[in-house]
């Protein structure tokens, strides 16, 4: 079972940032929305695979109520968090949360799940930096695009697979299983 | 939250001011650009003074911004509009109808949050064929206005996206590659009627314009 969990403050922006999420899955795996705030321990418990969404530009809501992400850091599952999930895991394991303000198309290099350079679609106040026990896998420029804990399956991804790298999302899930 | 919804009268912008209206937004006011450059990558522009006619079907006020449609300078003009609309109406939000767009949703989103409004595209990334059929299912009586991609012919033009048409728009995406909804540019609509609308538009003269697999439905005469 996959868990999305919603980090939006405004409910429209559900829309946007979880159901491209939830269409893609849904036909072929059981998948569940959550909301961050609403998120019990069982909930953790029941997931195979765990995606925290990103949410909107003017969205800081989440910034916050990081303490609520705690499981995070015992939970022992595949966990990857997209954009404001990103900053949220990043945070969690003691990295930085920085500004750094990018919207539109940007070339992502380095190594993520075998590849070294594509473009991805990017829209945030906030970026992070690599927390001591992870490794950067990609990066545009100076802001750090893709993470990975150093021994567990926890991603960070700073751009937005959802738009036209969905391929992101499907390797991710293939490291589960 | 205070919402203006930017609406060009196609089914992705009027199906998006629906769905915040079904979240609990308050719409506020209808948002359009008119704009004079019929290839403009911004903003859509078959009937789109029609717009105004839509606004009043839904009880709302509207704000149009004319532009010239120069690339990128167009912006200007779509920034000038929404922060009127901030200053008149004091929105806190926006909804615009983008589906896949990152030119447009980069451009709309990046003027948003520099004007401190939040940006709603309760459509982006949607999957075509779920997209049709809500719109059906939801009521929304959608024209076409305009085809630009074979074989989208005459035929096309001024037809009602009903059940017989979402089955030909989906075998057509198998056959040739378009998209079903149009995100290719191949084709523009107009809703004619949808739950927000107090009452139905009625179009009362209309012509034809088509030569080599593009044209236009131009709506010269509607009312409510």
């Amino acid at each position: 079972m996959i868990l999305l969990v919603s980090t939006c403050k405004e409910k429209l922006h559900e829309r946007e940032f979880v159901e491209p999420y939830m269409s893609y899955l849904e036909k072929t795996v059981d998948v569940v929305a959550i909301h961050y705030t609403k998120l019990k321990i069982d909930d953790v418990a029941k997931a195979d695979c765990i995606v925290i969404c990103g949410t909107g530009l003017m969205d800081n809501g989440y910034l916050e109520h990081i303490e609520r992400f705690s499981w995070i850091r015992d939970a022992n599952k595949s966990i990857m968090g997209v954009c404001s999930g990103a900053q949220i895991i990043a945070a969690v394991f003691g990295g930085k949360i920085v500004p750094d303000k990018l919207i539109g198309m940007v070339s992502v290099r380095g190594t993520l799940f075998d590849r070294r350079e594509f473009p991805a679609y990017v829209l945030h106040q906030n970026g992070f930096e690599t927390p001591e026990n992870f490794d950067t896998l990609a990066a545009s420029g100076k802001s750090i695009q893709a993470i990975k804990h150093k021994t567990r399956p926890i991603y960070g991804v700073a751009f937005h697979p959802e738009v036209r790298n969905m391929w992101v999302l499907e390797k991710f899930l293939g490291v589960n299983t | 939250m205070r919402v203006a919804c930017l609406v060009s009268g196609g089914k992705d912008s009027l199906y998006s001011a629906y769905i915040a209206k079904k979240e609990g937004y308050e719409i506020v006011c209808f948002l359009s650009v008119w704009s004079k450059n019929p290839d403009s990558y911004m903003f859509h522009t078959p009937n789109v003074r029609l717009t105004a006619l839509q606004a009043e079907a839904a009880g709302v006020p509207i704000l149009v911004q004319e532009t010239e449609g120069k690339k990128e300078e167009e912006l200007d003009d779509l920034r000038r509009l929404l922060q009127t609309a901030k200053e008149r109406y004091g929105i806190e939000g926006v909804t615009t109808g983008a589906v896949g767009s990152v030119y447009q949703a980069s451009r709309i989103q990046g003027i948003c949050l520099d004007l401190g409004l939040w940006c709603f595209s309760p459509l982006w990334q949607t999957l075509p064929e779920k997209h049709l059929r809500r719109l059906l299912a939801d009521g929304f009586d959608v024209i076409v206005t305009s085809v630009a991609a074979y074989p989208l012919d005459e035929r096309w033009l001024g037809r009602r996206i009903d059940e017989v048409a979402v089955s030909e728009l989906l075998k057509l995406q198998e056959e040739y590659g378009i998209s079903p909804i149009g995100e290719g540019g191949e084709f523009e609509t107009f809703v004619t009627d949808c739950p927000l609308f107090n009452q139905k538009i009625r179009i009362v003269k209309s012509r034809k314009e088509y030569a080599d697999h593009a044209g236009t439905f131009v709506v010269e005469e509607a009312g409510l």
